[in-house]
């Protein structure tokens, strides 16, 4: 394949996927800039494996696969912040372009699922809100398709716990 | 509803969190910044997070400013280079012009031909300044030292370069040079010693024009004539045939003289070259009224311009076939070939003008770091 042949697809994967990986990656940091870092980074990621000319099967499972070993590299780092720095995440987007009501729904799903553990919200939000199936979940997060199916079964619990539903 | 579906309903919120437009917007721009410039295999580095957004959002932005940066470096660093280029002795700027400027021109001047018409024409420069400071009153016994040990030094350089360049050039600069020194001594009320000492350069420079190693001449007239033969032939489509005829007949004419002069003592073979250099001259300066011939003013070289399309550099244009990366979108516009052809033509016209500016630019930056400004 040629550069320009990569290109469109690579630009065509960008239009499809960018928003579902900027989702996952709100979910796991649950800040808009750095969200939106962690969506460039990993497109650019992306692009390295096209560069070396390796066979993609799949492009959406390897940008959740990367955006999730990226996410893992993230948590390495973070140190313990202060509880202003705390305050100071921003969690809502600069640029307002859909109404508040949504923005709250938004804020309030991301603040029930920082409740639970890492693993259970990549799971949660590829299964409920991408609408994977757990073998496709399985491939990405590189574990087998039953314990998937467990996990989403214990965090769907735990959620409703702490929703009180 | 029951509590799984309230719970799948519930995540499902989190569908319409997008990006914003102008967050999407952003990294496609840097993203395809990205791939224009990561166009060859390269190991994925592993690199955190918060360092990656700084150095790919702002690559775009130093390329953005990079020719004003370049710019500027011109207008700070070429003013000075720019000054020194009018400076007299004595001025603040002159070692500038000659330690500095001068310097950056010998070393385009490659061949020895070229340098020892630069050498010349430096040498020309040194009188004129002369001339100049003696015009404005300041041509005072100190400086008509320093002035004239100047002149001695750089009469020494041209005519050791002209002495090593080829017999047409040799011919040329020496002449030149012997001019120059005679306007010079004319000029200025020197004192006796020094009068003495320009007096026999220029009686050197006089003699050594005569000196020139004889069979060289007859080589070099040769290898002019043949080479304007070639040319003609090959033109002979865009001359206008009593043109045509009158260069042929030239020609024919200079290389009987220079077969003849391969025949005769040194002494009258002379003469028959000279003969034969002017007629070779006067080709070249038909041809190159024409356009069809490019003769240097610096070093007499000949060039052939071919109008013609060279399928080479179309090839070029495209950045196929070479293997360095070009730009996707300039191979992609396909008027390549249309551009690059205009640009060979420029390229074959370029003179010595077009040299001595690039000169000055590029010595602009070291310039005025030499000044420490």
């Amino acid at each position: 394949m040629n550069q320009g042949t990569h290109e469109k697809m690579f630009t065509d994967t960008f239009a499809l996927y960018s928003d579902a990986i900027f989702r996952f990656c709100m979910v796991k940091v649950s800040n808009v800039e750095l969200s939106e870092d962690m969506t460039q980074e990993v497109f650019m990621r992306y692009w390295r494996y096209l560069m070396m000319d390796k066979t993609i099967n799949n492009p959406r499972a390897l940008l959740y696969t990367i955006a999730s070993n990226l996410a893992k590299d993230w948590y390495k780092k973070k140190k313990s912040v202060s509880l202003d720095e705390e305050l100071a995440l921003g969690r809502e987007p600069v640029e307002k372009s859909v109404g508040p009501d949504i923005l709250a729904a938004h804020s309030e799903v991301l603040a029930a699922l920082q409740h639970l553990e890492d693993k259970d919200q990549e799971v949660m939000v590829l299964r409920y809100v991408e609408g994977f199936e757990p073998k496709d979940i399985a491939q990405i997060l590189d574990e087998t398709a039953n314990s998937i199916s467990v996990r989403i079964n214990r965090a769907t619990k735990k959620l409703q716990t702490i929703l009180h539903i | 509803m029951n509590q799984d579906n309230k719970t799948t309903a519930y995540l499902a919120k989190l569908s319409d969190l997008t990006l914003s437009e102008s967050a999407r917007l952003r990294i496609k721009d840097n993203l395809q910044a990205y791939t224009t410039f990561h166009t060859v295999r390269e190991p994925s580095v592993n690199r955190s997070i918060e360092q990656v957004p700084l150095r790919t959002s702002l690559f775009p932005l130093k390329l953005l400013y990079m020719p004003f940066i370049v710019l500027l470096a011109v207008m700070i660093g070429g003013g000075t280079s720019f000054a020194a280029q009018g400076a007299l002795p004595g001025d603040f700027l002159y070692p500038v012009k000659t330690e500095f400027n001068e310097n950056i021109r010998a070393a385009f001047a490659v061949s020895a031909d070229s340098e020892a018409k630069l050498q010349a024409n430096l040498l020309e420069e040194r009188i004129a300044e002369a001339v100049e400071l003696q015009a404005a009153g300041k041509l005072t016994a100190d400086t008509t030292q320093s002035v004239a040990a100047n002149i001695t030094l750089q009469t020494n350089i041209a005519m050791l370069a002209s002495a090593n360049s080829s017999v047409f050039v040799a011919k040329e600069t020496k002449s030149q040079i012997q001019g120059a020194l005679t306007s010079f001594l004319a000029i200025t009320n020197l004192d006796s010693k020094l009068t003495a000492d320009i007096s026999a350069s220029i009686m050197t420079s006089t003699l050594s024009t005569g000196e020139y190693d004889i069979s060289s001449y007859k080589a070099d007239t040769t290898a002019r004539t043949s080479a304007l033969a070639v040319i003609v032939e090959k033109n002979k489509s865009k001359l206008q045939s009593g043109e045509y005829i009158n260069l042929n007949l030239k020609i024919v004419a200079a290389s009987k003289l220079t077969a003849d002069a391969a025949l005769q003592a040194d002494a009258d073979a002379r003469v028959t070259l000279d003969k034969a250099a002017t007629l070779v001259g006067e080709v070249e300066a038909k041809l190159s009224t024409l356009g069809q011939v490019e003769i240097d003013p610096n070093t007499g070289i000949i060039t052939d311009i071919d109008f013609s399309i060279d399928p080479m550099i179309i090839d070029r244009g495209n950045g196929s076939g070479n293997g360095i990366p070009t730009d996707p979108r300039a191979a992609k516009s396909g008027e390549a070939a249309g551009d690059v052809k205009i640009e060979t033509g420029v390229r074959g016209s370029l003179n010595s003008e077009v040299i001595q500016t690039t000169v000055e630019n590029s010595a602009s930056a070291s310039s005025s770091l030499h000044l420490g400004l």
